[in-house]
């Protein structure tokens, strides 16, 4: 049961039903079921594997906050246990031909190579959940002990299950302690949310996605650098509102239930430097990898008498930073590639700032302010290429992409215009680009709740284009494209 | 509800109901329909069903409704042309059956059925023959996916919507065509980029008929047929559904239906016991059913792969029309148990059109005219083909003079390139064919050794046509060094769809001199 299917629109339609004429705890036991049908509905396995992590970390957290050198080692056993499952389920499949090579290298047969296992949906965002859950236990800031239910409930939330946002546990167990109401839960405002979520997901993503040449990132020497220019753009916008419109309608649903979740993006591709960015961009994994791998790392780094402007703590928190959200993200020398550069950026940055002190770029002239988006623009689209393949085909993209005489010869060709630049594709990326920049222009200037604004016949119209929009739009795919990040 | 929202929810619906009333009468307008071409069957996925139905609907507006579909796969749409079929009937039995070719690619029982149906309500044909092989009842595969979603299902909003509102199908239209899968934009802008070696083109006919016009890599001529086997017994359920809905409704008397069971390269393991089930099953119910199991298996040469090309079509579809023209002049159609339905077969029949090389009259006669006209090789010199015999030399014209005669779209300089290679296999003899005498035999037996030209000469050997198997480029029937020799000399190369290899054509140097 995907997020945008009639069946779960009929299945959240249902809980919504319900939720309202029960009391808390009954609010908040519906929506643990309704959470673990969610998860069956995908693949009953997917269930016990929660069911198994929620219950070990609920075990773990008292023991955490309890006696320190007793609870420094609950922790550290709840962090080896969680990586652990994280590596089994995602990494496996990675290592496991390798492993079987070297079993067979030293002589003995093996049939793991024929094993397949499945990552759970949405594991890698509850592993950093429950992280973070025994992390703020050991550092005492969760309030009080949350009741099983709640605790598993703030694991496996349905509506953000798929692909986040990570939420903290001081954030979202509270929420769960008051009673939802109909009235207080501003559902017309939380569909407005769902709804743009929506539009960036059918409309912009997933036709973005459709039209998206499947070998362009594995065989990038078969397209011209125009054609390789083109599509990074649609890859980079395709991403962007497949993440940032799942994480728009998770806040829609979770609102419509009184619950409220982290916003994830805030207009990322705006940002005029890289800190910035990554204060726009999948904001709640940035704000746990600030928290829990970029301060720590500082302050050790302090501890170990090194200087904020010492060239070890200019160079590790950003680059370490950057490396584990890699790995997080996924194994591959493109991925580990694609955090290396970020690293490098932020680092850059840090440089400059440090050699150039002067004002913030927010207070710098506005031509300054669109250069410096734009560069950031343009660095952050070329590391998506590493980001989806592998380490040849991103030198091999990069090469043919930056190349002035692949422009200069595929620009000479009398027939660009027609075939690269003016057709029916090149038009379709240009449309849904630059529908996804008005989206953004308005939520940057205006906000969200932008519409809510608007005299009501204009509201009118706008609800039938949208309404137009994404009959258009699911009309043109069978099958709708997965979120790419329930695959992380 | 507030005051507010009951304005917005107003507004709402009533702009709705304006824009599509307004975006219903536009879409019906004649410039909208100039611009934007559709129909009902625009939506469907499964493109076999909307191209038949397409060319069904035109069939019809050209012909009027035909008293008989056959329905079926590739197999059947490959197998039967009814006009030889129509033919062939009528001169048993002195009926008339007018049949469309309803056959569709990667169809499954149970797509065969929802056409019937749909058939049926539409158009009434009274007369259903449904050719079946073990292949279509294999358990599930994606194709009931698309099957799902290919029919006009009045209970479905989305069906209703694309046969009643020509909006609907017009935003459809817009929808599919402004974003193609990228995969398909890439294919159909360059077909070397994917890879894929092209399928051999068809020649799609008036009545549904789509013939292949030779052999390929995939014929049991080179493919052991074996490897097509059916992986076991099961029967995938829907399609026996299907089948069993098709039956119920034909013993209701709301049509008859004939079946047939389709002629296969051999009888892959596992077939037997899934066709004879089902045979069985529709005998029991009064169903007429062809059976092939007293034939002989048809030559690999009528085959291209497990279908039959033209050549073999015109074998099957002729006895397909006498046979079942026996059974209507037996008046045997309500007795299952005839024997006219079990007939033996010990030998196919020839083609008719091999007399005319595959040819239509008058396109023979052209033939004939360019024969006249032929200088590549002078007609009074023997050209030789240094193979075994694979095939006879008259099968091999007779699939280019079929395809010559059948492909729509072919130019007159390709027809004069088949009308060259027919020619030169006029004069073509294998090797078994040249003079036995012993010492002409070891003079061969030299040639290809020493390529000393000169051995040929007291043959009457001018020329040296060389074939290679595009599906073993590796076996040499000619002898390598023939391509460096300074005693031949090139003069030309055919290679052509039909026929799965290339023919290469040398002239023998000290002949040209000669002359």
């Amino acid at each position: 049961m995907t997020i945008t299917s009639i069946q779960f629109g009929v299945f959240t339609a249902v809980v919504i039903g319900l939720y309202y004429f029960l009391p808390r705890r009954g609010q908040n036991l519906l929506l643990l079921i309704a959470s673990y049908v969610f998860l069956v509905s995908w693949n009953w396995a997917f269930a016990v594997v929660y069911l198994l992590l929620t219950g070990v970390n609920y075990i773990l957290a008292p023991m955490v906050g309890g006696k320190k050198a007793r609870g420094r080692l609950a922790l550290l056993g709840g962090i080896l246990l969680n990586i652990g499952a994280l590596a089994f389920f995602k990494y496996a499949n990675f290592f496991l031909p390798s492993a079987v090579g070297l079993l067979q290298a030293i002589g003995i047969r093996s049939e793991l190579g024929s094993l397949q296992i499945l990552l759970p949906v949405g594991l890698s965002f509850a592993v950093v959940q429950a992280i973070s859950y025994l992390m703020d236990a050991w550092a005492g800031v969760n309030k009080g002990a949350p009741g099983f239910v709640d605790f598993a409930l703030y694991m496996a939330f349905f509506p953000r299950v798929i692909a986040g946002p990570i939420e903290r546990a001081r954030v979202f167990l509270p929420q769960l302690q008051q009673k939802r109401t109909f009235r207080t839960a501003k559902i017309s405002d939380h569909l407005i949310v769902f709804i743009q979520g929506l539009i960036r997901k059918m409309v912009i993503a997933d036709l973005l996605f459709l039209i998206l040449p499947q070998q362009v990132f594995q065989s990038p020497l078969r397209y011209s650098a125009v054609e390789l220019a083109v599509w990074l753009l649609a890859f980079t916008f395709a991403l962007y509102n497949d993440f940032a419109g799942y994480s728009m309608m998770a806040r829609g649903i979770a609102g419509c239930l009184g619950l409220s979740l982290t916003n994830n993006f805030e207009v990322p591709y705006f940002s005029r430097n890289f800190s910035e960015l990554w204060r726009r961009w999948h904001i709640s994994l940035s704000m746990w990898l600030r928290d829990y791998i970029f301060m720590p790392s500082v302050r050790s780094l302090l501890k170990m008498k090194f200087s904020r402007d010492h060239l070890f703590s200019i160079v590790i928190p950003p680059m370490l930073t950057m490396l584990v959200s890699a790995l997080w993200h996924g194994v591959g020398v493109g991925m580990f590639l694609w955090g290396f550069l970020h690293g490098l950026f932020l680092v850059i940055e840090r440089v400059m700032q440090l050699s150039r002190p002067g004002q913030p770029i927010q207070k710098q002239a506005v031509w300054r302010q669109l250069l410096s988006a734009g560069g950031v623009f343009v660095l952050v689209t070329l590391t998506w290429v590493p980001f989806r393949a592998d380490l040849a085909p991103t030198l091999q993209y990069w090469g043919k992409l930056l190349s002035p005489s692949e422009w200069i010869s595929a620009l000479g060709t009398p027939q660009i215009l027609q075939y690269q630049i003016l057709n029916r594709l090149t038009l379709d990326v240009v449309g849904l680009v630059g529908l996804s920049l008005i989206l953004d222009v308005i939520q940057y200037r205006f906000g969200e709740l932008a519409v809510a604004k608007l005299p009501i016949p204009v509201q009118a119209v706008v609800i039938n284009l949208v309404f137009f929009a994404l009959i258009f739009a699911s009309m043109a795919q069978i099958v709708p494209p997965p979120f790419v990040y329930q695959g992380f | 509800m507030s005051a507010r929202r009951r304005k917005l929810l107003l507004w709402t619906v009533s702009l709705l109901i304006l824009f599509v009333g307004i975006g219903e009468v536009l879409s019906r307008s004649e410039v909208v329909q100039r611009l934007i071409p559709n129909d009902a069957y625009d939506f469907l996925e499964y493109g076999s069903a909307k191209n038949q139905l397409k060319r069904f609907s035109t069939y019809v507006h050209d012909y009027g409704i035909p008293n008989c579909v056959l329905l079926g796969s590739s197999l059947v749409q490959v197998g039967i042309d009814p006009e030889v079929f129509r033919q062939a009937l009528m001169v048993e039995s002195g009926i008339t059956l007018d049949c469309y070719n309803f056959g569709m690619d990667a169809s499954t029982l149970s797509s065969t059925e929802k056409v019937r149906t749909h058939l049926s309500k539409q158009y009434h044909p009274k007369y259903y023959v449904l050719g079946i092989s073990a292949f279509q009842f294999r358990p599930a595969d994606s194709s009931h996916l698309l099957e799902d979603s290919f029919f006009l299902d009045p209970a479905s909003l989305s069906d209703w919507l694309s046969v009643n509102s020509v909006l609907y199908r017009t935003i459809r239209y817009l929808s599919t065509e402004s974003f193609p899968k990228a995969s398909e934009a890439e294919s159909n802008a360059d077909p070397a980029k994917t890879g894929v070696r092209p399928e051999v083109p068809r020649s799609f006919q008036d009545s549904g008929y789509a013939p292949l016009p030779g052999y390929r890599d995939a014929s049991p001529l080179w493919f052991d047929s074996t490897k097509r086997d059916l992986s076991s017994t099961d029967i995938d359920p829907q399609d026996l559904v299907a089948f069993q809905a098709m039956i119920h409704q034909a013993v209701q008397g709301e049509f008859q239906l004939i079946i047939v069971q389709m002629p296969l390269p051999h009888r892959p393991s596992n077939e037997a016991e899934i066709i004879d089930r089902m045979l069985d099953y529709a005998r029991s119910e009064g169903i007429p059913v062809l059976s092939m199991g007293n034939a002989v298996t048809m030559p690999p040469t009528a085959f291209s792969d497990n279908h039959l090309h033209i050549y073999g079509s015109q074998i099957f579809s002729a006895w397909l029309g006498s046979q079942i023209g026996k059974a209507f002049a037996a008046d045997a159609l309500d007795k299952v148990d005839d024997p006219v339905w079990f007939p033996e077969v010990k030998e196919w029949a020839p083609p008719t059109a091999l007399a005319t090389l595959g040819l239509k009259d008058t396109s023979y006669q052209t033939y004939q005219a360019f024969l006249d006209q032929f200088k590549l090789a002078p007609s009074d010199v023997v050209i030789y083909l240094p193979s075994d015999e694979r095939f006879t030399r008259n099968f091999l014209q007779t699939l280019l003079g079929f395809e010559s005669d059948w492909r729509k779209d072919m130019t007159d300089e390709e027809r004069h390139k088949r009308y060259e290679l027919m020619a030169l296999l006029e004069q073509a003899r294998y090797r078994s064919e040249l003079p036995a005498a012993q010492t002409q035999r070891n003079q061969l037996a030299q040639w290809q050794e020493t390529l000393d030209s000169t051995l040929l000469a007291p043959l009457n050997v001018r020329y040296v046509l060389c074939r290679q198997d595009r599906a073993n480029p590796d076996v040499e029937y000619c002898p390598k060094g023939l391509v460096d020799s300074p005693q031949y000399k090139l003069v030309g190369t055919w290679n052509l769809d039909p026929l799965y290899e290339t023919y290469t054509l040398y002239q023998i140097e000290s002949a040209r001199a000669n002359r």
